[in-house]
């Protein structure tokens, strides 16, 4: 696989240009890649979905606030992790915020000590989303690759648990029982599958069957 | 001669139809007396009616009628009359009269009859005294309530005005804490990468961090402090809390010939502080009317809207004053487009409002005047 390892940005989106200047400032100074923007719809017109990093937010802003931001993005489907900052106290925007996600939600001034702390937590779990994402999406490239006859066979091994037998199998296709043999040894060459139950496993985290027996 | 003559000449009496027999005879005239009677009384107690009671309309078709009723009492009292004096001429004269009285009375009653028609009843009026009633009840309440809200106001005002202004400059002042907490911690890196830096300035550096910190502290106390005042919440009918600050604005406003209109549309009630929202909504308002007062705008008009927007109530507060210059940053403390402003209202309400959890702003190019709006979150679920 062809991959570049790209540096983490923290995004920051905060209206007040004191806070623009002097924040990514000191991060640079640590050794951050920083960016910031004065508006969210600035960042959501700027922002490839595609970049590891986090987003230092702050709460309120003219137009859309850290909330409504927030919301957007999950509507998007984006996960990058979020640090809210805020100058208010805002304890009931502080609980819908952790709940939506968040990764914490520091109240300015903060020690520029813990918003590292928080951004290299952010960074993990931002790393983690993305190799889980890539985990799934190489195992739906390789489900991806079955030709149909191995698709039709693999989907009645799931149906059923894997407990229909290659012959079973085969009198439902109406096949030889040693072309099903040949076919269900492909399907988990394929896939990377070390037995059937493991291929029941793979397909339930690309969501082509469930891991609970209806 | 010989017409007027034959007036007053002397027939064969009436009672030789009735063969004077005394059981017809008295029949005829005690029933023709007793309607007589009854109609000489009823125009009495016509006129009666009439002279105690000058506010009653149509008093020309009450007289006619009583003229009419009059002359058929004297027709009857004529044909008792003529059971032993056979006057026909007079009484025919008196037919005549009635007759006249009669047409001329029932000619009146068609023109007069839509008129007529259109007399509230009895029922009708005491319905519409009732709502009337009601209205004036109402605005007593609301007149009291208003006047009960402006005693909160001015107390809450004497209280915690600077409680209020310390919660809204907390916002304020926090940003500059972090800027510096952040310089101070940029140059603190800086200075200690550099291996001749006299220590007393790292030294100097980390005391501006630490003292920083301790002033967000401080800050944060006096909020916990004021945040106390989430008791005082409670679910707000917005729109009867618009219309009792709209009264206590009223005489403000007349005095600068401003007109207050409201919008109310039907809204659920949010959680909020009665009072500290009251004085978010005199705060726009006034600016409001004082932007106008100030103008001299041809139309003079404070419009405040209410929506519901799902999870949120939206309040609108339009003026048609000049509108907010481009430099003037209107939410940032101590800073006032007015002469005698402190520039301390449009900070404090929006820091209410965000403690709410809702938003206030100034919102960009509404016409000519300036148009602040506010939400307020709904509970959800």
């Amino acid at each position: 696989m062809n991959m570049t390892i790209e540096q983490p940005i923290v995004y920051l989106v905060d209206d007040d240009p004191s806070i623009r200047k002097t924040l990514p400032r000191g991060l640079r100074r640590r050794g951050f890649n920083v960016e910031a923007f004065e508006s969210a719809q600035e960042f959501l017109n700027t922002y490839s979905p595609g970049q590891p990093g986090c987003l230092v937010l702050d709460l309120s802003m003219p137009g859309m606030d850290g909330l409504e931001l927030q919301q957007e993005l999950i509507n998007r489907d984006i996960t990058i992790p979020i640090i809210f900052i805020t100058g208010h106290g805002g304890v009931p925007q502080s609980v819908q915020a952790l709940r939506a996600g968040a990764i914490d939600f520091l109240e300015k001034p903060f020690m520029p000590d813990m918003l590292v702390d928080r951004i290299a937590e952010a960074f993990i779990q931002d790393q983690k989303l993305r190799s889980e994402r890539q985990h799934l999406a190489s195992i739906r490239k390789r489900f991806e690759r079955l030709t149909s006859r191995e698709q039709e066979i693999c989907q009645l091994m799931l149906d059923n648990q894997g407990k229909l037998s290659s012959k079973e199998i085969a009198k439902i296709l109406a096949i030889s029982h040693r072309t099903v043999e040949q076919h269900r040894s492909r399907v988990l060459e394929k896939t990377g599958a070390k037995s059937v139950a493991n291929l029941l496993t793979l397909a339930s985290q690309i969501g082509l069957a469930s891991s609970n027996s209806h | 001669m010989t017409a007027s003559m034959s007036l007053l000449e002397s027939f064969m009496p009436h009672g030789m139809c009735y063969a004077w027999r005394p059981s017809i005879l008295w029949l005829n005239v005690i029933s023709d007396a007793a309607i007589a009677i009854a109609y000489f009384s009823i125009p009495l107690a016509l006129f009666h009616f009439l002279r105690k009671r000058l506010d009653v309309p149509f008093r020309g078709v009450v007289a006619m009628f009583s003229v009419f009723i009059l002359a058929c009492g004297l027709t009857h009292f004529m044909s008792i009359i003529i059971v032993w004096n056979g006057y026909y001429g007079i009484q025919g004269m008196l037919k005549a009269v009635t007759g006249l009285a009669s047409i001329g009375t029932a000619i009146m009653l068609y023109p007069v009859m839509p008129r007529m028609l259109a007399l509230r009843s009895p029922i009708e009026l005491a319905e519409s005294n009732n709502a009337l009633q009601q209205e004036i009840e109402q605005r007593k309440r609301t007149e009291s309530q208003s006047l009960e809200l402006q005693h909160e106001l001015a107390h809450m005002g004497r209280l915690t005005t600077m409680g209020q202004m310390a919660t809204g400059l907390a916002h304020e002042l926090n940003q500059p804490l972090l800027a510096i907490s952040q310089s101070a911690d940029t140059a603190s890196i800086a200075a200690r990468e550099n291996t001749s830096t006299d220590l007393e300035l790292v030294d100097c550096l980390d005391d501006i961090q630490a003292q920083t910190q301790r002033a967000g502290e401080i800050i944060r106390a006096l909020r916990q402090f004021m945040s106390k005042d989430t008791a005082h919440r409670t679910d707000l009918d917005l729109n009867a809390l618009i219309r009792q600050t709209l009264q206590l604005i009223n005489p403000d406003a007349r005095k600068h010939s401003v007109t207050l209109k409201a919008q109310l549309n039907d809204i659920p009630e949010p959680n909020a502080d009665r009072v500290q929202i009251a004085q978010v909504l005199v705060n726009l308002l006034r600016n409001g009317v004082d932007a106008i007062a100030s103008a001299s705008s041809k139309k003079r008009q404070v419009t405040v809207q209410t929506r519901d927007d799902g999870n949120r109530v939206t309040v609108t507060v339009d003026d048609t004053g000049p509108g907010l210059a481009d430099d003037v940053e209107p939410f940032k403390a101590f800073e006032s487009n007015k002469a005698d402003g402190m520039g301390m209202g449009l900070s404090i309400s929006r820091s209410i409002i965000e403690s709410h959890g809702g938003k206030l702003w100034l919102e960009e190019g509404a016409g000519s005047g300036a148009r602040f709006m506010f939400t307020l979150p709904l509970k959800q679920g």
